[in-house]
Parts: C-alpha cells; sequence; structure tokens
C-alpha cells in the first residue's frame, strides 16, 4: 500500500468507534450506517489532499461523516437550523415538576448500574437533531463552536438543542423510574 | 452570583464553555452554597456516566477490515443509498406532479415512509419504537394493537422482487391506525401499509374507492390483491429500479 494509503489509516483507526457509533445512532438502521460511513470514509480518504496536517483529522472526518448523514436527511437539516428560542437554558426550572428525577440525581451511579440500558433508550427516543448535537457534545466531546460549524449552524442553536435534548432525556429517565418503580426497590 | 443564576448557567458550565470571568463566579458560588453544588455534581456525574455508557459502542472488526478494503477500490460502493434517494425523489416528484388528486392519504404514507426510510425526524418517530425484525417480534405486535395483520402474510417476494423485513409500528393514516411494516424491497427501503377492513370504511369514500377496486391503476397508484381478500396499493413510478412498491397498502 502506498505512504498516503498508510497515513490515511493511522489518522483513522483511532476514530473508527466514534464514527462508526455515531452512524449507527444516526441512521435508520445498520445497513444504511454502513452505507453512510464507507461513503464518508471514502470521501474523506479521495479529499485527504486538502485535510491539513496539525489540524483535528476527528472533527475533519465527523465533518464529512455529518455531511453524508444530513445530505439524505433534510428534514433534520432543516429541524437543526430552526431558530432558537428564547427560553432560558434552566435545567433546573424544566425539570421542577419531575419528582422521580430527583431519585435519579440522589443515586445517579447507582441508576445507572441497575438500568444501564435505559439510558441508551432514552437516547434512541430522542429526536435525530437534537440525538445528533448530543451525541457530538455528551460522547465525542466536542466544543459547541466545533459542533457550530459542523452543522453549519449558530452557536446559540446548538446550545438550544444541546438544552432541549439534555431536558428530554432527564425526563425519559424519569418516566423509566416511575414505570419500573426504581425509587422503591433502591435501598 | 445567586442560585437561579448559577443554575442557568450549569450545563454550559459544566460543558467548560463559559467565559474563563463567568466561570469564576460560577464556582465562587458552588464554594458557598451546598445546595448548588451537590445538583452540580449530580448533574456532571449523570453526564459522564451517559458518555462513558455510550462510548461503550464499537465497531466489530470485520466491518473495519471490509471498510478498510473499500479504500482501495476504484469505484464508490455507496450506489445502494444513491440508489434509494433517486428513487424517492421520482416517487415525490410522481406525487407533487398529480397533486391535488393524491392530497391526503399518499401523502401520509409518504411522510411517514420518509421518516423512517430516510431517517427523517418527526418528533414521535424514532428507531426505538420499531419492533422487529424478528417475524415472530412482528406479529405479536401487530396482534396485541389490533393492527389485523400477520407478518407471515407479508410474502418473501413481492413482484418477484425478493423481502426482507426490517420491523414495525404503529401509524395513523388520515386518523386511521394502520401498522407500518418496514422492508426492504432488493435492498431498498419500503414500507407496506396494513389497515383492517373497518379502519378502511372510515376513511373518506375517494380512498375506500382507490382501495378496493382490487386492480385499477390510477394517478400513481396501484391496487393489487396479495393473498384473498386483501387489498394491496403500491406507488408506480419509473426509475431504474422497477417496480420497488415504495407504499404498500393492505387491507384485510
Ligand atoms: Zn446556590
Ligand atoms: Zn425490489
Amino acid at each position: 500500500m502506498t505512504h498516503r494509503h498508510d497515513e490515511f489509516t493511522a489518522l483513522l483507526e483511532p476514530e473508527r468507534d466514534g464514527l462508526w457509533r455515531f452512524a449507527q445512532r444516526q441512521c435508520w438502521d445498520r445497513s444504511a450506517a454502513e452505507d453512510c460511513l464507507q461513503d464518508a470514509v471514502m470521501t474523506a480518504y479521495r479529499k485527504f489532499d486538502v485535510f491539513t496536517p496539525g489540524t483535528s483529522f476527528k472533527a475533519w472526518v465527523f465533518r464529512i461523516l455529518i455531511n453524508v448523514i444530513l445530505n439524505s436527511n433534510s428534514q433534520t437539516r432543516r429541524a437543526l437550523s430552526r431558530r432558537a428560542g428564547t427560553e432560558d437554558l434552566d435545567l433546573v426550572a424544566a425539570l421542577e415538576r419531575e419528582d422521580a428525577y430527583e431519585n435519579i440525581l440522589e443515586n445517579v451511579d447507582d441508576y445507572l448500574d441497575r438500568v444501564p440500558d435505559s439510558i441508551k433508550r432514552a437516547v434512541k427516543s430522542l429526536p435525530t437533531h437534537e440525538r445528533m448535537v448530543f451525541l457530538l457534545r455528551a460522547v465525542e466531546a466536542f466544543s459547541y463552536r466545533e459542533i457550530a460549524q459542523f452543522l453549519d449552524i449558530p452557536m446559540g442553536t446548538v446550545m438550544s438543542h444541546l438544552f432541549r435534548a439534555r431536558t428530554r432525556l432527564r425526563e425519559t429517565l424519569a418516566d423509566y423510574v416511575r414505570e419500573t418503580g426504581f425509587a422503591r426497590t433502591s435501598a | 452570583m445567586k442560585c437561579q443564576q448559577a443554575r442557568r448557567l450549569m450545563m454550559v458550565y459544566l460543558d467548560s464553555e463559559l467565559e474563563t470571568h463567568v466561570t469564576d463566579a460560577v464556582s465562587e458560588h458552588l464554594d458557598g452554597c451546598d445546595v448548588c453544588r451537590e445538583r452540580f455534581d449530580a448533574e456532571d456525574r449523570l453526564e459522564r456516566r451517559t458518555g462513558a455508557l455510550l462510548r461503550e459502542a464499537t465497531m466489530p472488526e470485520e466491518e473495519w477490515e471490509s471498510l478498510l478494503d473499500s479504500l482501495g477500490r476504484p469505484v464508490t460502493p455507496w450506489w445502494r443509498w444513491a440508489a434509494a434517494a433517486a428513487v424517492l425523489v421520482a416517487a415525490l416528484s410522481l406525487l407533487l406532479k398529480s397533486e391535488p388528486h393524491q392530497d391526503g392519504l399518499l401523502h401520509e404514507m409518504m411522510r411517514a415512509h420518509r421518516a423512517l426510510a430516510m431517517g427523517d425526524e418527526r418528533a414521535d418517530v424514532s428507531a426505538a419504537d420499531i419492533v422487529g425484525p424478528e417475524r415472530e417480534a412482528i406479529d405479536a405486535f401487530l396482534e396485541q394493537r389490533s393492527l389485523g395483520v400477520l407478518a407471515a402474510a407479508i410474502p418473501s417476494t413481492i413482484e418477484g422482487h425478493p423481502i426482507e423485513l426490517v420491523g414495525a409500528r404503529e401509524e395513523r393514516l388520515l386518523g386511521q391506525p394502520a401498522a407500518s411494516v418496514q422492508l426492504r424491497c432488493c435492498g431498498t427501503p419500503t414500507s407496506l401499509f396494513v389497515m383492517r377492513r373497518d379502519r378502511v370504511d372510515a376513511l373518506p369514500s375517494e380512498w375506500q374507492k382507490a382501495l378496493q377496486k382490487g386492480s385499477a391503476e390510477e394517478d400513481g397508484l396501484r391496487a393489487q390483491s396479495l393473498a384473498g381478500d386483501d387489498v394491496l396499493v403500491t406507488h408506480v413510478w419509473h426509475t431504474g429500479h422497477e417496480p420497488p412498491p415504495l407504499a404498500v397498502f393492505a387491507s384485510l
């Protein structure tokens, strides 16, 4: 294999799991996710000449993957660019009436040890555009600015989607607590 | 800084996205306020644990290998995706051309199909509420919701095209409950809608007629018999992949 090929795969290897799980969680099914990821990686490979050494390869290749996903999903693209609301981002106030959420906060580790799948299901049930912003921040640790650049939207809109995603996630977790009676069974 | 102010900045603070002087002001408040500090700590732990749990998913080795293999290939293999998009675009333009005839039911089917097949977002649809792909799971779901169809009734080929089940969910079409079964026809995402006869009877009369004709072809709708009394209606369009049923309507 060529030098260029080796260099590309060496940079790609550390990002493989992140790219893979992001595609899996943003596409309709496994096979669509495989197609998207393959499309993105091949595009990145073709364009590798324009990648600036010394800058973040992770950000560069994620941006390509996000474009592939959004190109086949104009509704999510529209939902992403919908202007931010004027709500202030007070998570405590937003969850004021979720009593069950208090139980989780009191025992975060205990809760997640017992029902680790509940958080995965809750993430799955987020609207696609909110899930995208949440995963980029909470799982892949991109900054607000980077996410704004990837999605071509203002930072305020990133913050608003992220806030809604987090509120919705916590509401869903509170629902699980009520359904499963987690609070009653925890010591 | 007051508690309410600090809380309003909580998640942005935890994301380390505040300007330095604001960060300092929040930190200072936390030093002196147990209530806020506990809340901040708990939310921080929840976020970190969530991130860690979601980072556990790793790419299967064979998928990585095949991805690397594809790098050497001169021809890009994303035609599958592109083809599905092209098919949908063609179907959509067909729909748009034939308005206003196809207002209503077809639009709803198209929207439901796009939401799933193209991963489009609607607040109430996500991959999470699709059951399947096992026929047993789909059967149990449809039976429990009285949607009036068994996955077993879905043929393994339609017009000679191989069908692969993906999953099912409940959908409302013109206000009536219907089973929406997602499948792949030759690999192309396809939706099959099934509505009970009594639900069909509750639809506007022009749609009842269109659905019950049995084998008519009009305005991009084609009705054909699936099995016995079941009625199937498919979109018809003309593209390279032909004739994949984009949306199939069956009533039992
Ligand atoms: Zn305080
Ligand atoms: Zn086919």
